[in-house]
């Protein structure tokens, strides 16, 4: 009896403890997906593709501002001050669309079926890692994107240039790669729901505007290149803003820190004095779409009162103050509650949450070719190229909203009133890129670097950066987390490249 | 308001709030004291109660020598038989006459056994001493094991019943404030509802989260917090729901042990490696008959004002005041206007005022009304006993609409089914529910931030003007959106949590033969949290709907259940001199929780907070399991009863590692000697002495799912189109195996004098290794962290307890220190890495673990300085320099001075707590700065100021900055905003009283009356303008950090006790 007992009580321990069956699948998750079509991912990468710039390289090149310290500090102050990771390339991208990016190619290498999505994939990644380049200089590569794949949690930097001659390959071969009879169609992608011929122009653009980023550097490189991205033969160019690589935003899906013109930081954001005096020169019709004087600029839409679009009437915020001194600027035009009487950007238009966002278009990319014509590297008329450009902006103005429509009859006349001058042909096209770059703070500050154009005045802050006292923001700074975890990739690669400061110019920003 | 209007009015709430149990206990007192002048007595709940009639039987009373009590539940046996009883409530015990010359034994725990020789007397009334500091204490250590104290080589400590009730806090586990060596416990200051903070012997892991192990009645508890923290901070949660222990009422419990060692808890596993607190709950157990507790208790929590502002200069930015409205609603949180001249001046509310300072921020806070009302039944015989209890607590916060209520039930059964079967249940149901629980340390609805920084010329009761009236949306206030109205944040935002909580347990013990036992139990712990939650449409930090009404609300619900099955065999047997004893057991763990979400932004229909009303929907769900299977032994050796060894082995098998090594085995050792005993002619002076030594390692595993990269893909589509990605951004880790804890500790005890000296001392190392932690990588490999095993920790430490009785008779006055002194050391972090930063201040610093220093650094910019570290400054404003370590935000030192003083029924309690040794920096005191408020901001008001530094070339700087750009200008510099941490509270005055004395029946067999004033006075503090002890976060990982929480209070209550 006594026997039966223990072994009974042995039985339940055993049974507790010992024959616990699939104790291994435990740790599985039955919730979590652990596949997934990589095209869904190219969707993802594409949507978290857009930049906040609204701090660095929109104040930069004197197109957008705010007079408040820290977090905002910018370009009107020329002082750098930590940003969150999101709204600086090297945190949103490599972490972000980055990311899933090498995941798809790593997943389609292999898969002929689904060889269109591993080169758009490609293509897309070059064009994010250009972005990269042209913002720090050295920056990792290689072994970037390689935690999961080859335990590379320390990844070294790669020499800036090395990496762009590597895009230039990867674009080219990418794209002449993608096959328009391919079986799988790659249709849940954000840009042209799969459309191959248009992949092939947006490759062709993205190839053209890094070979350009070579006028200074290597002109016989920029040659080469720009020959092969406007190849007919190989897909050519956007050819109108139906091309336009862009994403039209909804209510769940906003643009990425349009919040800034709406929300929040309503009240702290202008249109720089020098944006706003170009445009009013030449009346430029794009101007009461793109600025507004609204009564109370501090409310939400809804109670912004009277909207003042008229082209006279804006006054751009002047560079080199604060919130403090602005009082002591000329023509200083006085302050409606929490904001000042300065034109701010039309949030119906351009800062909408739900509205359009804009990659690389068909105006940058006419005023490319433009300038390639200009300088012999290609065949064609600048002065044709040049107004297609100009109009193509303006046509895209209807794509942020149906009310940025700009009618034909505006365009015409600011055309004739302001010709192509071949004299003035760079400056001109420069400058017209500047304007076709509004909100796309990114490309218009890589141009400006690239080109010099326009002729902006040094920022005059008296508290500005040494480094950059006197001259513009040329290229932006670490992030601490990368300075304190990847200290020695990182030291190797700043004494390369002469320190992690503003002044320091990436390899193709020549004087 | 004026001060003694508020005070009158306090009276006045207080007298309307006086409970049932006071009035009960007030006329029960005078009917007692009636009947007991007209010379009668009656019971109506003891039935059995002896009549001194009976011939043939004896009857009985004991009580203690010392304080008169009678003693319920002590077991009279006659030697050499097996007849015995147990005394009743009343202390009374009635027997069948033995034969003359027997003895009785009367024995009970706590005090030195009786014996007394029956003659043929009628009546025995004994008079048992308590032993001297309870030499033979009995404490329960792990897997709910009693042991007697002199046994145990490991430092534990136990507080009974009455030191956690005498003074009420909300949380039990604030009692334990002070009254343990080597435990810090932190209160968070985020409302009745709140969580506890406790942390024994420092920090062991790197993570932030080093909670004590809960065992309640022999089973694992779930105390996780969800304490307030940044990520749902946006929603206005950054809230604290409270934790586990908000589920226990203090009234329930009979003891609590402290297992202060991983030696003591080694038995537990991996889940021990911060000590584990061990609570055993009432039961009937020695009850007779039927009985019947009753406690209520009111207390008012006052606030206490600690800011020292300045008060010369009003509202207004740039040295100018207000000239229009819209002017006032840009600047209401700036200080930085003109000198107060009393003019009219514009408002934000649209109102002209004098221009003049107001003081009043902090009565936008109310006084704190709680109350607890409790009855507990209990009842038994000689085969069982129940104890049934049922509390109701309703706590006020300071703000308005926002409150905190719970009911607790509790229900123990123990049944003797044989002699050899016993069967005992016990099962605890809690219900409680946050109203709005108030969000702190943010920026966006946190009234505290907003009160905090608001202009010192506005008085707080304008702002009950706080909604434009033509469009139902927040009235501007200043230019920072998001430091909303407090009565908007009031009134408009919402949060209900609601927690049903589950658990209790059911064991079934079988004596096999007097030293054999086999015992199985089944406990499980579930609970479910509902909650929803709102963005007010309308709040100025929102941003504008694309369509419909801006705002969102979410639904969470949550189920969590933890289950443990556990057996055990223990054997106890004496050969000669030497004893042991063994016991083996097993347990399974399972724990599975879930949490099914939706959360809508923007709505059709406005101030309609539903999930249908709303526009974007974004449903959730997750799932979480893990197992840990575990085989355990420990064996006990005695020799003589004066030296004593215990072995533990224990090995668990975790889910959540690879299977290649998720097998662990770990061991203890401990050994106790009692050398006092072994000393043949010790002086009689020296009553006990122990020197005892104790090694153990414990493991820890991860958390679920940690080992596979996972996919995503949005609820919502953008453009007909899902986005996917992979979901971590933490690179899974297949490799990972369990992380280690190994201490080592030494302790002796002393007791002399009869007890009227006593000393308690242990020092200790403990090493973590291989911990399991999330370590930052470079965000160019693609994710921002990866999980490793890297990463080693040691914690040393002294800690003590000496206590002194110096007056010993009618009045005594017993007065106890209880120190600890800890010292963590970052030994290693992942891969070579100097620094892991592990969190940042909301506005200003980081914490970080660095090599060679102590563990969560607070760091900050200093000053730029030139080769002579001199200041530099450009354009007469400092520059940022390098990143400084101003100390650890982990104090070093926690301590507590106890007074205990009886007379006469009178027992006054006090006692003196304090912390140092770590740094703050004062997030609060940088907004305070930057707006205006902080004293140090006149200088330079008129003029500006010029910075004592120098300019790149060597020269002085003489360029003058206006005021308001130079203190906002300091960002980021910590220099002027970090202090050290180090208080001492005079924490607690209580006194209480025994009617019992007073009051002559048996209707009532006690009624204690205790007051109690809980945070008397900071005596000695660093921080300006805030309590030092104000913290947030439960993290570790935020310590060091001060951002603007709700102030501290000063509480007052009456608590009444009756037991019938």
């Amino acid at each position: 009896m006594k026997t039966i007992r223990y072994l009974y009580l042995l039985l339940i321990g055993l049974l507790i403890t010992s024959c616990d069956k699939g104790f291994e699948e435990v740790n599985i998750n039955p919730v979590s997906i652990t596949s997934l079509d990589p095209i869904f991912q190219l969707a993802n990468a594409q949507f978290n593709s857009m930049l906040y710039t609204v701090t660095y390289q929109m104040p930069t090149v004197q197109q957008f501002l705010s007079p408040f310290g820290s977090t905002l500090e910018g370009g009107q102050h020329n002082i750098w001050y930590e940003q969150p990771d999101e709204s600086v390339p090297w945190g949103k991208f490599y972490p972000g669309p980055l990311k899933q990016l090498f995941d798809i190619t790593l997943r389609t290498k292999d898969n002929p079926d689904r060889s269109n999505l591993y080169n758009m994939a490609r293509i897309w990644k070059a064009f994010l890692f250009g972005i990269i380049v042209d913002s720090y200089g050295d920056a990792p590569y290689s072994e970037a994107g390689k935690a999961v794949t080859d335990g590379i949690f320390l990844p070294k930097y790669d020499n800036e240039e090395t990496i762009y001659a590597d895009l230039l390959k990867e674009v080219s071969e990418a794209t002449a790669a993608l096959n328009p009879s391919q079986v799988v169609k790659e249709k849940n992608e954000l840009f042209y729901g799969g459309d191959i011929a248009q992949w092939k122009k947006l490759g062709n653009s993205i190839l053209l505007r890094l070979a350009m980023r070579y006028t200074k550097a290597d002109a016989a490189k920029a040659q080469q290149y720009v020959a092969i991205a406007t190849n007919p033969a190989n897909g050519g160019l956007m050819s109108s803003n139906a091309d336009n690589a862009k994403i039209v935003c909804s209510s769940a899906w906003p643009i990425t820190g349009a919040s800034t013109f709406t929300g929040t930081e309503r009240a702290n954001y202008y249109i720089a004095k020098p944006f706003i005096d170009l445009l009013k020169s030449t009346s430029d019709p794009r101007l009461s779409r793109i600025a507004v004087l609204y009564e109370f600029p501090a409310n939400n839409l809804a109670t912004v009162g009277y909207k003042d679009t008229t082209k006279a009437d804006q006054i751009g915020m002047p560079m080199g103050y604060n919130d403090a001194t602005i009082v002591n600027a000329p023509d200083y035009p006085g302050k409606s509650g929490a904001a000042w009487k300065y034109s701010q950007v039309n949030r119906e238009i351009m800062g909408k949450l739900d509205g359009t966002y804009f990659f690389i278009t068909y105006s940058q990319t006419q005023l490319l070719l433009a300038e390639a014509v200009q300088r012999g590297w290609v065949t064609g008329n600048v002065a044709d190229i040049y107004n297609a450009a100009v109009r193509g902006h303006m046509g895209q103005m209807a794509q942020y909203d149906a009310k940025g429509t700009i009618p034909t009859s505006e365009m015409d006349s600011y055309l004739a009133a302001n010709p192509f001058d071949p004299a003035k042909a760079l400056e001109q096209i420069n400058t017209q890129y500047w304007v076709s770059s509004f909100m796309d703070g990114q490309e218009a500050w890589s141009n400006f670097r690239r080109s010099g154009y326009p002729a902006l005045t040094p920022n005059p802050y008296p508290g500005a950066d040494p480094a950059v006292k006197g001259g513009f923001i040329r290229r932006l700074q670490h992030q601490n987390s990368e300075k304190t975890v990847n200290t020695e990739n990182y030291n190797a690669a700043m004494t390369r490249i002469g320190g992690d400061n503003m002044a320091v110019r990436v390899f193709w920003d020549k004087p | 308001m004026k001060k003694d209007e508020r005070f009158s009015e306090l009276i006045i709430s207080f007298l309307k709030r006086i409970h049932l149990a006071v009035l009960i206990s007030g006329i029960l007192m005078i009917s007692g004291i009636l009947q007991a002048s007209a010379g009668g007595t009656f019971s109506f709940n003891d039935v059995t109660d002896p009549s001194p009639l009976q011939q043939a039987r004896i009857t009985g009373t004991v009580t203690d020598a010392s304080t008169g009590e009678a003693l319920a539940g002590v077991n009279v046996t006659i030697e050499g038989t097996t007849i015995g009883t147990i005394s009743n409530s009343n202390g009374r015990f009635t027997l069948d006459a033995p034969k003359p010359n027997s003895v009785l034994v009367l024995s009970f725990i706590g005090y030195q056994s009786a014996r007394v020789v029956y003659t043929g007397q009628q009546t025995i009334d004994v008079k048992l001493t308590p032993e001297v500091l309870a030499l033979s204490e009995v404490v329960v250590t792990a897997l709910g094991i009693r042991r007697e104290a002199k046994s145990i080589g490991y430092a534990a400590t136990s507080i009974d019943n009455q030191q956690i009730t005498a003074v009420r806090v909300n949380n039990v586990g604030n009692t334990l404030l002070g009254k343990v060596a080597g435990m810090n416990v932190t209160i968070p200051t985020s409302g009745p509802g709140g969580s506890s903070k406790l942390r024994i012997r420092g920090q062991s892991s790197f993570g932030g989260y080093n909670e004590p192990l809960i065992i309640i009645d022999g089973v694992p508890f779930d105390n996780s917090s969800s304490g307030a923290t940044s990520s749902e901070a946006a929603q206005g949660r950054s809230t604290d729901k409270g934790d586990g222990l908000q589920s226990i009422n203090p009234d329930d419990i009979e003891s609590m042990t402290v297992l202060k060692g991983i030696a003591a808890s080694a038995l537990y596993g991996y889940r021990a490696k911060d000590g584990a607190i061990i609570i055993t709950t009432k039961s009937g157990r020695g009850t007779k008959g039927f009985g019947v507790e009753v406690n209520s208790n009111v207390q008012v929590a006052t606030i206490l004002d600690y800011t020292d502002f300045q008060y010369e200069y009003g509202q207004g930015e740039n040295g100018k005041r207000p000239v229009n409205t819209a002017d006032a609603q840009t600047t209401g949180v700036w200080s930085f206007g003109e000198k107060f001249d009393g003019k009219m001046t514009p408002q934000f509310d649209g109102i002209d005022r004098p221009y003049l300072p107001y003081k009043n921020r902090m009565d936008f806070y109310r006084p704190a009304w709680s109350s607890t009302n409790g009855i507990a039944f209990t009842g038994g015989n000689e085969t069982g006993n129940f104890r049934l209890s049922f509390a109701n607590t309703d706590a006020e916060t300071m703000v308005i609409n926002s409150d905190f209520h719970k009911r607790i039930l509790n229900a123990g059964i123990e049944y003797k089914v044989t002699k050899k079967i016993n069967v005992a249940l016990n099962i605890n149901y809690s219900n409680s529910y946050n109203h709005n629980p108030p969000q702190i340390a943010y920026e966006r609805v946190t009234i505290p931030t907003t009160l905090g920084t608001l202009a010192n010329s506005i008085n707080y009761e304008w702002l009950k003007n706080y909604i434009v009236p033509e469009t139902g949306d927040e009235m501007p206030l200043a230019r920072f959106t998001g430091r909303n109205n407090p009565y908007w944040t009031a009134n408009k935002q919402f949060t209900h949590s609601r927690r049903d909580r589950l658990f209790g347990n059911v064991s079934v013990r079988y004596d096999l033969t007097d030293w054999l036992y086999a015992m199985a139990r089944i406990g499980q712990d579930y609970y479910t949290n509902t909650e929803d939650y709102n963005r007010a449409t309308g709040s100025r930090d929102l941003s504008p709907a694309p369509a419909g009404f801006n705002g969102s609300y979410g639904q969470e619900f949550r189920r969590f259940r933890e289950l443990n099955a556990d057996f055990l065999i223990g054997a106890d047997r004496k050969f000669g001199d030497f004893g042991t004893n063994l016991t083996l057991g097993g347990n399974r763990m399972v724990r599975i929780s879930d949490m099914l979400s939706c959360n809508v932004s923007d709505f059709y229909v406005r101030d309609k907070y539903t999930i249908g009303n709303g526009i974007t929907k974004s449903p959730g769900y997750s799932y979480s399991e893990k197992r840990v299977n575990s085989l355990y032994a420990a064996l006990e050796l005695s020799y003589k009863d004066l030296l004593f060894v215990n072995a533990t082995a224990r090995n668990d098998w975790f889910s959540t590692l690879n299977p290649e090594s998720n097998s662990y085995l770990y061991p203890s050792i401990s050994t106790s000697f009692v050398f006092s005993d072994a000393l043949p002619g010790r002086p009689s002076w020296f009553n006990f002495g122990k020197l005892r030594a104790a090694y153990a390692e414990v493991g820890g595993d991860t958390d679920p799912y940690t080992n596979v990269l996972t996919y995503g893909i949005s609820s919502t589509q953008l453009n007909g189109i899902g986005l996917g990605s992979i979901s971590q951004s933490t690179a899974p880790n297949p490799n990972l195996k369990p992380l280690k804890v190994k201490e080592i500790e030494f302790g002796f005890e002393l007791r002399t004098f009869n007890g009227r000296i006593n000393l308690d001392m242990s020092v200790y190392r403990k090493n973590t290794l291989d911990e399991i932690l999330n370590v930052s990588v470079s965000k160019a490999s693609g994710y921002n962290q990866t999980k490793v095993n890297v990463g080693r920790l040691r914690n040393t430490g002294i800690e003590g307890l000496i206590s002194f009785v110096p007056v010993d008779g009618k009045l005594r006055w017993e007065t106890a220190f209880n120190g600890a002194y800890n010292i963590s050391k970052v030994i290693e972090l992942a891969g070579g890495q100097t620094r892991l930063q592990v969190a940042s201040g909301y506005w200003i610093g980081w914490i970080a673990h660095e090599v060679g220093q102590p563990l969560a650094s607070v760091q900050d910019y200093d000053y730029k300085r030139d080769a002579q570290g001199r200041i530099l400054s450009s354009a007469g404003k400092p520059l940022l320099g390098n990143l400084m370590t101003y100390g650890s935000g982990v104090p070093k030192t926690t301590a507590a001075w106890l007074n205990t003083i009886t007379y006469k029924g009178f027992r006054i309690f006090t006692q003196v707590d304090l912390k140092g040794g770590n740094v703050l920096l004062s997030n609060s005191n940088f907004n305070a700065c930057r707006h205006g408020l902080l004293k140090m901001t006149l200088p330079g008001r008129e003029g500006g100021v010029i910075m004592d530094g120098y300019n790149a070339d060597g020269t002085k700087n003489t360029t003058a900055v206006p005021a308001q750009e130079w203190y906002s200008s300091v960002r980021n510099i910590g220099d002027m905003f970090w202090c050290k941490g180090d208080y001492v509270k005079w924490r607690t005055l209580s006194v209480g009283y025994d009617l019992k004395n007073v009051i002559k029946t048996d209707i009532i067999k006690g009624l204690y009356v205790n007051l109690f004033i809980n945070n008397v006075l900071l005596l000695k503090k660093y921080l300006e303008n805030y309590d030092p002890e104000a913290s947030f976060a439960m993290s570790d990982n935020f310590q060091g950090m001060e951002v603007h929480t709700l102030p501290t209070t000063r509480d007052f209550g009456i608590n009444v006790n009756i037991k019938f």
